[in-house]
């Protein structure tokens, strides 16, 4: 089966720092595939090379068997990759619902000219969004923050709104950035639950984070990255027990475990 | 949102088809109806620079430049070509927005400073060819003897023009108003507040930048042809850096984010040099002091003002 | 004729001299404080314009009129750091460029108020006929303005390699958290380097009005055209910014000559917008411009 997003030798290098080497992997569609390894390892460097931020200096990106390497963000947001930022970057000045309603953006078309004339059709579509954006907002739990400013919710909520903003766009593949962090336990639970929901509704998900007990809960798959190379790529059972994984995360041990 | 200002249009409308004759009864001279017909063009030049700058979140210091290249394009084609007046103007039009196209794709790439020092020398060098090109466009000493607007047969000025130009200001505001209150200005003001989640989310945001950059330019070409028809004489002075830098105040004034703001910001610093008149030449600092004030302190500017006050009454009202 | 090329390039390297300094003045504000400073060429007009005035109404020697008047100015530079940059707190780019246009606009009505409209000239600093250089006539005042040129660049260069000061101002450019932290006060060397920027155009501007006079409104070109030499040499670099003001400098003077002179500023502005365009981070620049981000 064609996986749903396939990555093939990746390289990226900025001014002569090479922040990934030879990556290669796999996410098969409708699976949890979790990114970690420690900081500096290049993890959202790789979610910055797929989301269409940063271009390969080499090597391909497949997305449902198509190459998407060197398509810039929008096209491939409007493809159906969706992602969310590890420092938060909401619409600040716009209420919670105007944020996922942007998600909604590549899925609307009314553009320039037919919104200045206000012609037809436009306010329709405006209550379609509109409506979607509720929906979305329910999906997450949020949806009585509707009409706060984004700027103004607490911190745990504003995590929940990136990715109710990503679910908008209708996306396949969901790019977390790590969603967890900075939320206390009972908020990690609450996304952890989430991040459940959105496979049951039948969407793939690439999740980088550092904590350890949300990834064992709910990925299938993990890849383990250290100085911008694949350690490993497998199940999260094996991963525990990685002689290369624990090197990266504790360092070289001497002796008895 | 939609009903309040279709409510505030209407109004506005009404205060403005009034006007001349309560200024007849307060005893003004027909010399206050010229200036409130210059506030209606700088007004339709400050939306255009409100939707760049405030929100589509772009700095365009040379904004004049679209503004004389209406004025001059209807003044040469209808006097030296003998084209109708109306042509012309679609002329401007198609010329400034080709323009700013061109300018446009190469320098929206780039961003604040840069965006802004691009845009400024861009200006400046089409102030100079307004100067230098003689042969087109008349050089410093310009040229005058320009016709008339007529519409169905009838000479446009004096008090009818003063109705024309804030018709097409007010048809200008509703357009900004509608573009404003649209999937198209959420997704700006999504460029503005987070250029990079605005990409992620799927928006184009180069095309989008564009697209302001062009119409803005589109709106100064239209102002400038109303210029042309009002003065009936073109110089380039009206169209230097010093211009560009008074639409930059009227947008700041106003308040960036703000179509509303941007004619307030407009009638203000219309009606300001005639206030300075007394400064002579010094007006220019008192420009300065004021564009740094209300920077500093105001930076929502007037509308931003505006909008403390109502909150606050509103408080104070429900706590009453 | 073999005068005329040299005649030019002459020329162009000696208004290159004040495209330089102006573009050093803006690399030092902004490598300290990442603020693009609007207001440069007014110092330069400013410099000029006090100098005349000192000697008009001052009976002392040309060298402490340089001096003072530099000061002046420097002063000026300060003061406008302390009262109208200073007390902004976490400003936007937008909100920083209004601030330095507002400043220049005062500055240029600060000038007309004092000085008028007039332009003004000043005396060569020493006065004698212009002497022949392979056919080329070349002025003694050029001499004097490559002259301090030079030697400014060669004092800068030891200032911010080889004293404390200078190596503090350096450090401030870099990591302005980590200098604090190591102890230097990081709100003096901002003030210091708005001191310094100021000085440079001051002396860009005097030592050029002999050739070129002066007059209130050359301060926005000088700045437009220092800027572009500034992010020619890549926005921030010393030497680049050196190379580039005379680069600038020759290819104004060579288009002037050989194309048109009327256009001689839509020339160097011409030049300016390739440059954004095609390579912002500079002819010899490492900075990252054109992000994604």
């Amino acid at each position: 089966m064609t996986p749903l997003l396939k990555a093939e030798s990746l390289f990226k290098n900025f001014d002569g720092i090479t922040a990934i080497s030879d990556l290669s992997f796999e996410v098969q569609d409708n699976a949890i595939k979790s990114l970690i390894g420690p900081n500096g390892a290049g993890k959202t460097t790789l979610i910055n090379l797929i989301s269409g931020i940063y271009e390969p200096s080499m090597g391909e990106i497949f997305f449902k068997g198509d190459p998407i390497t060197g398509l810039k963000p929008y096209q491939i947001c409007e493809l159906g990759v969706a992602r969310t930022f590890q420092t938060i970057e909401l619409f600040r000045n716009m209420t919670v619902l105007e944020n996922v309603m942007i998600g909604c953006h590549s899925k609307s078309s009314k553009g320039i000219v037919s919104s200045a004339l206000r012609l037809r059709g436009v306010k329709k579509e405006e209550a379609v969004i509109q409506d979607k954006a509720f929906e979305c907002l329910k999906f997450v739990g949020i949806e009585k923050y509707a009409n706060r400013q984004a700027g103004t919710i607490p911190f745990g909520i504003q995590r929940l709104l990136e990715i109710a903003r990503a679910l908008a766009s209708e996306p396949y593949l969901v790019l977390l950035d790590e969603p967890a962090a900075g939320l206390n336990e009972k908020e990690t639970r609450k996304a952890s639950e989430l991040i459940l929901k959105l496979k049951e509704s039948g969407k793939t998900v690439v999740l980088i984070e550092h904590d350890m007990k949300l990834v064992m809960s709910v990925s299938d798959e993990i890849l383990v990255m250290n100085y911008g190379r694949k350690i490993f790529d497998g199940s999260p059972q094996l991963a525990k027990e990685d002689p290369k994984v624990i090197e990266a995360y504790l360092g070289k041990r001497s002796g008895n475990a | 949102m939609a009903r309040m200002n279709k409510i505030h249009v209407i109004g506005f409308s009404l205060v403005i088809a009034l006007l001349p004759f309560i200024l007849q009864r307060w005893g003004a001279t027909a010399y206050y109806v010229d200036v409130l017909v210059f506030v209606a063009i700088h007004s339709i030049l400050a939306m255009g620079l409100a939707l760049l700058i405030g929100f589509a979140g772009q700095i365009s210091l040379g904004h004049a430049a679209f503004y004389g290249i209406g004025a001059y394009a209807s003044g040469l084609l209808t006097t030296r070509a003998s084209c109708s007046p109306w042509l012309a103007i679609v002329a401007g039009v198609i010329i400034a927005g080709l323009t700013a196209y061109v300018i446009g794709v190469p320098s929206l790439k780039l961003h604040g400073h840069y965006l802004a020092m691009a845009t400024l020398g861009a200006g400046v060098i089409v102030s100079v060819v307004f100067n230098e090109a003689v042969w087109l466009t008349g050089g410093p000493s310009g040229f005058g003897e320009i016709p008339p607007l007529t519409l169905l047969g009838i000479e446009v000025n004096n008090i009818s023009y003063y109705y024309f130009s804030w018709a097409v200001a007010i048809a200008v505001l509703i357009l900004s108003l509608n573009i404003v209150n649209s999937r198209v200005g959420r997704a700006l003001r999504a460029i503005r507040d987070s250029e990079l989640a605005a990409m992620s989310s799927g928006i184009n945001t180069s095309r989008f930048k564009l697209q302001i950059f062009v119409l803005s330019g589109i709106y100064g070409s239209i102002a400038g042809s109303l210029y042309a028809h009002f003065v009936t004489f073109i110089n380039p002075p009206p169209f230097d850096v010093f211009f560009s830098v008074k639409l930059l105040m009227m947008v700041c004034i106003g308040g960036m984010q703000s179509i509303w703001g941007a004619i307030a910001g407009a009638a203000l610093l219309t009606f300001l040099p005639e206030w300075l008149t007394f400064l002579q030449d010094f007006d220019i600092l008192a420009y300065g002091v004021l564009l740094l004030v209300i920077i500093v302190f105001f930076p929502d500017g007037l509308s931003g003002l505006i909008k403390t006050f109502i909150s606050a009454f509103r408080r104070t009202a429900i706590n009453i | 004729m073999i005068s005329h090329p040299l005649q030019y390039i002459l020329t162009g390297l000696t208004i290159g001299c004040i495209y330089a300094l102006i573009a050093l003045g803006f690399n030092i504000i902004y490598n300290v404080t990442e603020v693009i400073n609007f207001a440069q060429g007014e110092f330069a007009v400013w410099g000029a314009l006090t100098m005349v005035l000192l000697i008009e109404h001052l009976k002392i020697p040309l060298v402490l009129n340089f001096f003072l008047s530099v000061s002046l100015v420097s002063f000026i530079g300060s003061l406008i750091y302390l009262v109208a940059i200073k007390p902004m707190r976490r400003p936007s780019v937008l909100t920083m460029i209004v601030v330095t246009i507002a400043l220049s606009i005062i500055l240029k009505g600060g000038a007309m108020f004092i000085w008028g409209k007039d332009p003004f000239a000043l005396e060569p600093f020493t006065s004698g006929p212009p002497f022949r250089l392979f056919g080329a006539s070349v002025l003694l005042q050029s001499l004097w303005v490559l002259g301090i040129t030079f030697a400014l660049v060669i004092a800068l260069s030891l200032y911010f390699q080889k004293t404390i000061w200078g190596k503090a101002m350096s450090a401030c450019a870099d990591n302005p958290l980590a200098a604090g932290l190591v102890g230097i006060d990081v709100n003096k060397m901002v003030l210091a380097s708005f001191a310094l920027s100021a000085a440079l155009g001051a002396i860009g501007g005097i030592i050029i009005t002999p050739i070129t006079l002066m007059e209130y409104d050359r301060g926005a070109m000088l700045a437009l055209k220092g800027f572009g030499a500034s992010v020619m040499g890549g926005l921030g670099s010393f030497y680049g910014a050196i190379l580039a003001g005379f680069c600038l400098g020759l290819l104004e003077s060579l288009a002037t000559g050989y194309l048109s002179s009327s256009y001689k500023d839509g020339i160097a502005l011409f030049i300016l917008l390739l440059v954004l365009f095609f390579k912002p981070s500079g002819l010899l620049g490492a900075t990252r411009v054109v992000t994604k981000e």
